[in-house]
């Protein structure tokens, strides 16, 4: 699914963001596994945010296990990400985005519930 | 069969009845409450549903009040009025669209306020009708305690009014069979096109929800109370009570411990979720219910390691080989439902006016939904897992 910013943001004026949906067999009891997709025709960047690294992952709440409730869905899920992107004033990644990007294997919801503990 | 969804309503000329049919939808499953629960903080769900988010997370998942499920109460009027409303809903439907074809045809500007005056009136007969069919049969299943819920007044006035309403000019075409006839006649002749689905319908769903009362859960009393199944304390079993204890309860003892822990937790679920229910199925169905959830989730669960215990990936491999490509074609049960699922799940946002800056695109989304799906299933292999790598 594409996502765009209306909004006048600068940092995202004229882009369009693909983003990846995967539902495990225990949606909605699970959160669904959501990524920024990097393509290059149509072009489809990874937008830049403190949150989101460069491997498309993203660090936000509601797609990890505690924030995740059965009753978001995928419309809240992108408002949500909207939000994100709407409010950011940061064009830049995560720090240490390189290294982790390198080095991770792990799932995406596996990584956000270490980066929360970490840093939040 | 429940393809339907509420946002149908917004292409009617009472559009104002897609809220009323979202209310009647658990915001769990997105499907009509099937057994309403309300929980201590005020919120109605399946009892599955509610069962399934406690087991996971003990929260409402609404409001995220802690909650449990011995507090769960059973939501009875609810019932009644998703039974009800089911009923209605296809004679309300081809209302609604017969006046869609009226206004379009004739006097489109007073449209408007000509709609919200014959909903009032039309939605009032087909629903008291076929709610006193439905408490009828209802009663018959159960006790007789609610006879007098069998409420007179068939209604002759309103169906009078209705059709004043209706009394435009010209001539329209029945929305079911296309028949031309005077508008007046189209509302009763409608009529011949629902009297007999309702009640058909009706016994679908029934018997969909299994009617055999005889063989309910494992206590063969005749009529009541179904079985409830106490929760266990998994921290304190070992494996081999565990085991012992699934094949107590007659339900597959194979997998690894995490499996046999969440597969104990569904069918608690199931089984109590069941009692609840004013239509319990036979514990057959009950442990089918089990089975489509082991090729499901209890699959994934068998295959990624997990919270409840980091069983590894010995015990992964093993399993994976085994019994994914063994039972691979049953899957398609799994696909089918988990279509509808995320196909109601992402169709929504879409059609109930999009948030104002999520644009969505929808061939890719289409595509990209069919991706997910597959890749979506149960379990890829753990190494496949860094989005860049599997997906360009
Ligand atoms: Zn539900
Ligand atoms: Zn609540
Ligand atoms: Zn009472």
């Amino acid at each position: 699914m594409d996502i765009r910013v209306l909004d006048p943001n600068p940092i995202y004026l004229d882009q369009t963001f693909r983003l990846r949906f995967r539902f495990s067999n225990n949606y909605p009891i699970e959160s669904p596994e959501v990524t920024f997709i990097p393509l290059t025709s149509p072009p489809r960047p990874v937008p830049l945010h403190p949150h989101v690294y460069s491997n498309g992952y993203i660090c936000l709440d509601l797609l990890g296990a505690s924030g995740w409730s059965p009753v978001q869905n995928v419309e809240s899920v992108c408002m949500s990400i909207q939000s994100m992107l709407t409010g950011n004033v940061k064009a830049e990644r995560p720090p240490g985005d390189e290294d982790f990007v390198r080095r991770n294997t792990l799932r995406p919801r596996d990584v956000n519930f270490v980066y929360e503990d970490a840093t939040v | 069969m429940d393809v339907a969804d509420p946002s149908d309503w917004l292409k009617t000329t009472v559009p104002k009845l897609a809220p009323v049919e979202s209310a009647l939808r658990c915001q769990v499953c997105k499907d009509f409450f099937d057994t309403p629960m309300i929980t201590s903080c005020s919120h109605t769900f399946c009892s599955l549903c509610i069962r399934r988010c406690l087991t996971n997370d003990g929260k409402c998942p609404v409001c995220r009040t802690a909650d449990q499920e011995l507090r769960l109460r059973r939501n009875w009027t609810v019932q009644e009025i998703v039974d009800a409303f089911q009923i209605a809903r296809p004679s309300l439907s081809s209302l609604a669209m017969l006046e869609l074809n009226h206004s379009s045809v004739e006097k489109p500007t007073s449209k408007r306020k000509l709609d919200d005056t014959d909903l009032e009136e039309d939605t009032d007969d087909p629903i008291v009708t076929v709610q006193r069919r439905k408490t009828r049969s209802h009663d018959s299943r159960l006790s007789n305690s609610t006879d007098q819920a069998t409420a007179p007044s068939p209604n002759e006035a309103v169906q009078a009014v209705a059709d004043e309403n209706h009394n435009g000019n010209g001539s329209a075409a029945c929305p079911i069979c296309g028949q031309r006839m005077k508008e007046e006649a189209v509302f009763l002749h409608l009529d011949t096109h629902n009297e007999p689905d309702a009640p058909s319908q009706h016994n679908l769903r029934k018997s969909r929800r299994a009617p055999s009362v005889e063989v309910v859960g494992t206590s063969r009393t005749n009529v009541k109370p179904p079985e409830r199944l106490p929760q266990l304390n998994y921290s304190l079993m070992k494996d081999v009570a565990l085991r012992k204890k699934l094949s107590e309860l007659g339900i597959p003892t194979t997998g690894p411990r995490s499996l046999l822990v969440r597969r104990h937790a569904e069918w608690i679920n199931i089984v109590n979720a069941n009692a609840d229910s004013s239509r319990p199925k036979s514990k057959r169905e009950m442990l089918r219910e089990l089975d489509i959830w082991d090729r499901s989730t209890g699959r994934s669960i068998a295959s990624s390691g997990n919270e409840l215990n980091n069983a590894g990936s010995i015990m992964r491999k093993d399993f994976d080989g085994a019994a994914w490509s063994a039972n691979h074609s049953s899957d398609f049960q799994d696909l089918i439902s988990k279509a509808r699922n995320t196909g109601r799940a992402d169709s929504s946002p879409r059609k109930n006016g999009s948030p104002a800056n999520v644009i969505v695109e929808q061939e890719n989304h289409e595509s990209t939904t069919s991706a997910q799906l597959i890749d979506g299933l149960p379990e890829r292999p753990a190494s496949s897992t860094i989005p860049n790598s599997d997906d360009t």
